[in-house]
């Protein structure tokens, strides 16, 4: 029963994160006056879909003397760890895969674990630029964990609780994002930080570092990068839609 | 502590083999000639205490353990360790040794997964029929959470205050080691 409740909450994820890219790349094509993406499909709907198959028909790609095991691990690691977030996310209030207790200290140590892929991706690929944008983007990730804690102990200290169904069906009459603006706007940022968006894309940084610390992967590897980025994503804004504005209420 | 435990009731034999993957993370740990590896193994063995403190259904130290071991300062070791030259290995007796390093980490896996498949208990409520963390009057509280907050902020309130003002003093010497008088 659960495995099949896990392949229905697993295969539209990663269509919605397919999507959602099409989806990027039409508001971006849009603010700055430019067609893009209209070739494949109606409006270039099926755009996600090329860009899948193109990334994974590449060849997986290595460099000489690189560390082959955590090479190989470690997109797959992070990618692993980016699709359990989603265990803990309630759906409705029956429809949730794991009923912790403690599912917002859950989802805090799955953010400071993805750290890892990222370490070791940067490390074992055998490459300056790697190294280097890795570290740079583990001192972000770290660094921004905190204050995501901190955002996240106020919600705490007022609900008196950790796990999500609570802290939602605590906001049946009134969302917290009315209560308290301000931690509201300071949400949204760190969120922005800590999925490497626009004001804080240090982790991309294309002129000095070519591209962070997934330089060196192509194909495959990076597909599960990508995806993994993206559905962070997807999880941060729903986190915050069930911390802030009251989830299904 | 699992010891006990394993004295006590019948449905906690599997804590053996936390044991024994703890002792095959260490040899991994002493073993490996790359401090990259030998760290990994030392963050496997956080993950098998972690993992036995969830099995026990001390859930919040069990995440806490993951949370602040392996989140926080296994994170600055790696970083660390990552500025150092590391010799590349050649001669394949070493690089056996590597190999056999990944060996924990397999088995591990294994039975992580495969105790879901056979149904080990991974709540706690057998845990509270006899008080291992403490017991709140006659009503047993289940929520790990409830039942620590009120053993370590009453029972042990003053060494909890006594610990911070440890912590305060070593931050302390610590930046005043680190500033240089001009």
């Amino acid at each position: 029963m659960k495995v099949v409740y896990i392949l229905i909450l697993i295969l539209p994820v990663l269509l919605m994160v397919a999507f959602f890219t099409v989806f990027e790349r039409v508001i971006i094509g849009n603010i700055q006056r430019r067609t893009g993406r209209n070739l494949v499909g109606w409006q270039g709907v099926l755009q996600a879909i090329a860009d899948a198959v193109k990334l994974i028909s590449k060849e997986f790609f290595k460099r000489l003397l690189a560390q082959t095991s955590l090479f190989v691990l470690s997109p797959v690691f992070i990618f692993i760890i980016s699709i359990l977030n989603w265990s803990v996310i309630p759906l409705l209030e029956t429809a949730v895969l794991a009923d912790l207790n403690l599912g917002l200290i859950f989802l805090l140590i799955l953010a400071m674990l993805g750290v890892y892929g990222v370490l070791l991706s940067g490390w074992s690929s055998n490459s300056k630029y790697s190294l280097i944008g890795s570290l740079r983007s583990t001192a972000q990730m770290l660094g921004y964990d905190i204050t995501v804690a901190l955002v996240l102990f106020t919600i705490i200290v007022v609900t008196g609780s950790l796990n999500f169904i609570v802290i939602i069906n605590f906001q049946t009459s009134i969302y917290l994002g009315l209560v308290y603006p301000l931690i509201l706007v300071g949400a949204i940022i760190n969120g922005l930080a800590e999925t490497n968006r626009v004001p804080f894309d240090l982790r991309e940084a294309e002129a000095e570092l070519v591209s962070g610390y997934n330089t060196e992967y192509s194909g495959i590897g990076f597909t599960l990068f990508f995806l993994s980025e993206y559905s962070s994503i997807i999880v941060m804004a729903i986190t915050f839609n069930m911390l802030f504005l009251g989830g299904w209420n | 502590m699992s010891l006990v435990l394993i004295g006590r009731t019948n449905l906690f034999q599997m804590n053996y083999f936390y044991l024994v993957f703890s002792l095959l993370f260490f040899f991994g740990l002493i073993l490996s000639k790359n401090p990259i590896y030998s760290l990994l193994s030392l963050i496997g063995v956080f993950f098998v205490y972690a993992f036995l403190f969830l099995s026990l259904g001390l859930e919040l130290i069990g995440f806490l353990t993951i949370f602040v071991y392996i989140g926080a300062i296994s994170i600055l070791f790696l970083f660390v360790i990552m500025f150092l030259e590391i010799p590349f290995l050649e001669s394949s007796k070493e690089t056996k040794v590597i190999n056999l390093m990944k060996l924990p980490y397999l088995l591990f896996l294994v039975f992580i997964v495969s105790s879901f498949f056979f149904n080990l208990k991974l709540d706690n409520t057998e845990i509270n029929n006899f008080s291992l963390l403490y017991r709140l009057g006659d009503n047993i509280v289940s929520d790990n959470l409830v039942q620590i907050g009120n053993i370590l902020y009453n029972k042990y309130g003053i060494g909890v205050l006594l610990s911070a003002i440890i912590l305060l003093v070593a931050m302390i010497a610590a930046i005043s080691i680190c500033t240089v008088l001009s």
